[in-house]
């Protein structure tokens, strides 16, 4: 599976990680959050995206990161 | 395959009541009444309320609404709803386009068809497709890219969505034809704010907190509306301000949350419980909170609006704002994620007792229940499969998981039935296999819900395998596996001796087997009867009614329409309109009554089925009317109307199972003989690559005979030779498969060809005892020396003296069609006369407009008037009843 990092305008509670299929939810630099965990394949990704876009959330970044060890 | 309707997306939202009033939006929507306006902004942004806000000032136009939701990805549900909320707005749009669409027909088709009355549409239309990202894909976008591209101009289309729709934006830009409000547009101004603020709140706000909350929620409406509730009755709305606007939270989660805390604990339940529920009435939230009293609960949400929509006028239907929504389930999966199964449970249950297995199997495979899923769904096919409404059960093949159909035959061949009904074959055999896999199992290893179900499937695995052998170009096959379908089939089942039969008498059909084919769709449409299929024996009886007068028996075609229709008044059961295909019905008896030469009873039997209209018409019907009617033009000599007749019919026809034995351009060569334009007819025989010296095939023997009489009619010695060796071949072939229908037909041209009787009087006896007389005239003047030369010898026998009088006197058998003066109580001007000849052509409304030098405004006046006085509301009713009037004759 593909490990994953987002990064939105805005600060999410790590509550939210459920609603986000668990991936790990921190605060980022500057009033941003970053979203971050292994994706099962794009069209996952596409949901989670869809999720963020519905919730008001401008995106800043999407990449691709290493999976941790 | 019909699709069930949920009302509630057609309802068209009124406009809120309390709304702040924004004069700079409101310029920019009704200046633009340009083809596309795009409201295309995040969710929250006040989309909607904008749009219900605009149409209720905006009175006078018509709107078509539709609130889409994932399911409209489909482009058959996409489709049937946006032409029913069409048709809905502005009457008879969109029911040519819906039967093209429940006929199978590709996007491009169904939306000619709707384009078609569009064009010419007195009044003007607003169709607007509310959360249009919901549903646009690659299986819908084409068809909308094609509908955005030709939309007259009286129609315009609003979108309102998350994200910017692939349509071509840049182009319609660039034309003038993009009105577009975005988020920037959508956000509170610092004035809307404070006007805003102090109605929801009801309270004086200091500018400075004013300021800081504009800030802090950037004009967005979902948070400005969220700080409200806050507020109300606050004794420091400061405090809450500073609070507020000093925290860098997520501002939806920490205003929700505010709240949700405010909220007494049972609403907070009420609220997290319910999120699960894409839709909430009453009784569903005691079901699933399992409390009583939420309809209460509900009305006072939208009092103190709390998010909450209301989804219909009689406050029985709601749903979250989406938003909210949201925020609600990312909680619940917080705060309570062991409970979200029971929740889904309960409202499954809840669904699939109130009547609703679609949504009780979802429910159900949303809290994880798979079980429960297929046990709901096994219960649910049977009924739903008599009500052939197999598009709500179609999905359930997909998102059931292997693993529980691995024991369960009854739910696999239920599945299966889906899956044929909608023409996907491709994973059929597999699932087939794998039910037979279980078949060999041990009784208590498999789950069946309803036993008197299990030893019916062995009769509809090889049912179904017919289907696909007939489907993959197998005739034989399929007829044997027909016969092993009936042979396994149990006493009490109704489906496999309907169906089976039905699919041996297609592939017999294919096959040009007349009599077998014959014999197999009467034990059809019996077993159809006994189903209680009506609908399904008025189709059934019509391709029986074919194969009889292929047969050459037109008694017996006769009687089997007559016995469909006076089945269809039984089973009518009080309904203000008959059946589907009572129409049809009507058609094919007027096609017998011509070939008896009844022109007054043929005339007579359109008229019913113009009547009847619509509603009570198959697909097909359009067509088939028109192709009726041109016979009945050409039998009173108008050939020119005639033409035109079959070139509608041409436009508007749509095919069936059967196969296609009289295509309509050979009808035409036909007309074009008697008219004389044999170099027309000639023609067409070049462009469908027919020669005299082809090889017969059954599929093809109607324009071989027509190609016959085209030889004929080219007067040579060579084409006389070349008609005659084909047609000594032809009549070889309808011989052999007992064709007699044909076998008339071909002596009748013989007899011609070799300016010789004997073929003349063979043909007549055959004709003789049902009556068959039109079937001569075909042979065209060359036949008449010969007819009067029998009558002479043989002056006793009847009917060579009526073909002769129906061929000498055609003109004066014809009723003529009574001047549209007498008919009308409100006649047509001539001027309504011209748009009226045009309306039956294929131009669209300006191209009319153009033709008669006048604006499109007028054309739509003329339209109106004329659609008043003819009484129909759409443009192909006003065609065939003003053909049915006489009104288009020349």
């Amino acid at each position: 599976m593909d490990c994953y990092e987002i990064q939105v305008q805005g600060r999410l509670d790590p509550r939210w990680s459920g609603w986000f299929d668990e991936l790990t939810v921190a605060a980022g630099p500057d009033g941003t959050t970053v979203l971050r965990g292994p994706v099962a394949d794009q069209a996952a990704l596409h949901g989670l995206l869809a999720r963020l876009r519905d919730l008001g959330l401008p995106l800043l970044s999407v990449v691709q990161v290493e999976a941790p060890r | 395959m019909p699709v069930t309707l949920v009302e509630t997306k057609l309802f068209v939202p009124p406009a809120r009541a309390d709304l702040v009033a924004r004069p700079r939006l409101d310029g920019l929507v009704s200046a633009g009444r340009t083809r596309l306006t795009l409201v295309s902004a995040p969710a929250g942004f006040g989309k909607t309320t904008l749009l219900t806000a605009w149409l209720a000032a905006d009175a006078g136009r018509r709107t078509a609404w539709v609130s889409l939701d994932e399911t409209d990805r489909d482009p058959e549900a996409f489709w049937t709803y946006l032409l029913t909320a069409l048709d809905r707005a502005a009457p008879g749009t969109g029911a040519a386009g819906l039967a093209l669409l429940g006929a199978g027909q590709p996007v491009e088709t169904v939306l000619a068809a709707a384009l078609n009355e569009l064009s010419v549409l007195p009044d003007d239309v607003d169709l607007v497709l509310d959360d249009y990202h919901l549903a646009e894909g690659p299986e819908t976008q084409p068809g909308m890219a094609f509908l955005l591209e030709r939309l007259p101009p009286q129609v315009r289309l609003v979108l309102s969505t998350r994200a910017d729709p692939a349509l071509p934006l840049a182009r319609l830009r660039a034309r003038g034809e993009l009105t577009e409000v975005r988020a920037a547009d959508l956000r509170f101004t610092g004035e809307e704010t404070t006007a805003y603020l102090s109605t929801a709140t009801g309270m004086e706000l200091d500018a400075g907190d004013v300021s800081a909350l504009a800030s802090r929620t950037e004009g967005w409406i979902a948070s400005l509306q969220l700080a409200a509730l806050s507020l109300r009755g606050r004794q420091d709305p400061s405090e809450f301000i500073a609070g507020f606007a000093g925290d860098d939270r997520y501002v939806v989660d920490y205003l929700v949350e505010e709240v949700l805390d405010r909220q007494p604990p049972e609403l907070r339940d009420f609220l997290l419980a319910t999120a699960i529920l894409e839709r909430l009435t009453g009784p569903l939230c005691d079901a699933v909170t399992q409390t009583s009293g939420s309809s209460r609960v509900l009305e006072s949400l939208e009092r103190r609006n709390l998010f909450v929509v209301p989804l219909d006028d009689q406050r029985r239907w709601y749903r979250y704002h989406h938003l909210f929504a949201d925020v609600l389930r990312a909680h619940l999966l917080a705060e309570r994620p062991e409970q979200v199964a029971g929740l889904h449970r309960r409202a499954s249950d809840w669904y699939a007792a109130a009547g609703d297995p679609a949504l009780g199997v979802r429910h159900a495979l949303a809290g994880g229940h798979v079980e429960r899923a297929a046990e709901l769904a096994e219960l649910a096919i049977p009924e739903l499969a008599r009500e052939r409404r197999e598009a709500v059960f179609r999905s359930w093949a997909d998102e059931l998981p292997d693993e529980v159909l691995r024991n369960r035959p009854v739910l696999g061949i239920g599945l299966v039935g889906a899956l044929m009904s909608s023409n996907e074959f491709d994973d059929v055999e597999r699932r087939l296999v794998d039910i037979e896999r279980q078949l060999a199992l041990p009784e208590p290893e498999l789950i069946v819900m309803d036993a008197a179900e299990l030893p019916r499937v062995p009769a509809a695995i090889e049912m179904y395998r017919s289907a696909l052998a007939l489907n993959s170009g197998d005739p034989a096959g399929a007829i044997v596996r027909a016969g092993r379908a009936l042979e396994l089939a149990t006493e009490d089942d109704l489906l496999v001796p309907a169906a089976a039969p039905a699919l041996s008498g297609l592939a017999s059909w294919a096959l040009g087997d007349l009599a077998a084919a014959h014999r197999s769709y009467s034990t059809a449409v019996a077993g159809l009867e006994r189903a209680g299929r009506i609908a399904d024996v008025l189709g059934c009886s019509l391709t029986l009614a074919d194969l009889e007068l292929a047969l050459g028996r037109l008694g017996d075609a006769q009687r089997t329409l007559e016995r469909a229709l006076e089945l269809s008044d039984r089973h009518r059961q009080g309904a203000a309109t008959p059946l589907r295909g009572t129409a049809d019905m009507l058609v094919a008896l007027s096609r017998s009554a011509w070939h008896r030469d009844d022109l007054a009873s043929s005339a007579e039997l359109l008229r019913r089925a113009d009547e009847l209209g619509e509603p009570a018409s198959l697909p097909q019907n359009p067509y088939r009317w028109r192709v009726a009617m041109a016979r009945l033009r050409a039998a009173a000599g108008d050939l020119a109307t005639a033409l035109e007749l079959l070139d509608e019919a041409e436009r508007v026809y749509v095919g069936d199972y059967s196969p296609p034995v009289h295509p309509i351009p050979a009808t035409r060569a036909r007309v074009l003989v008697a008219a004389g334009d044999v170099a027309a007819a000639t023609a067409w025989a070049r462009q469908h690559h027919l020669a005299a010296d082809d090889e017969p095939s059954y599929l093809r023997e109607y324009e071989h005979v027509t190609l016959a009489r085209v030889l004929l009619a080219q007067e040579t010695a060579e084409a006389g030779a070349a008609a005659l060796g084909l047609l000594e071949r032809l009549l070889a072939a309808a011989e052999a498969g007992g064709r007699d229908g044909s076998v008339i037909e071909i002596l009748a041209l013989l007899a011609v060809a070799r300016e010789d009787v004997e073929p003349l009087v063979r043909a007549l006896s055959l004709a003789e005892p049902d009556g068959w007389i039109r079937v001569f005239l075909g042979a065209g003047p060359r036949l008449t020396p010969l007819l009067q030369e029998l009558v002479r010898e043989r002056p006793d026998w009847g009917h060579p003296r009526r073909v002769l009088e129906a061929a000498t006197g055609a003109a004066a058998s014809t009723p003529a069609p009574q001047s549209a003066s007498t008919r009308l109580v409100d006649p047509l001007s001539e001027r309504e006369l011209d748009v009226l000849r045009l309306l039956a052509g294929d131009l669209d409304g300006p191209d009319i407009a153009r033709h008669l030098v006048v604006s499109l405004n007028t054309v739509r006046t003329h339209t109106k008037h004329i659609y008043t006085k003819l009484d129909v509301n759409n443009r192909r009713s006003a065609v065939s009843r003003a053909h049915q009037l006489g009104l288009l004759t020349r």
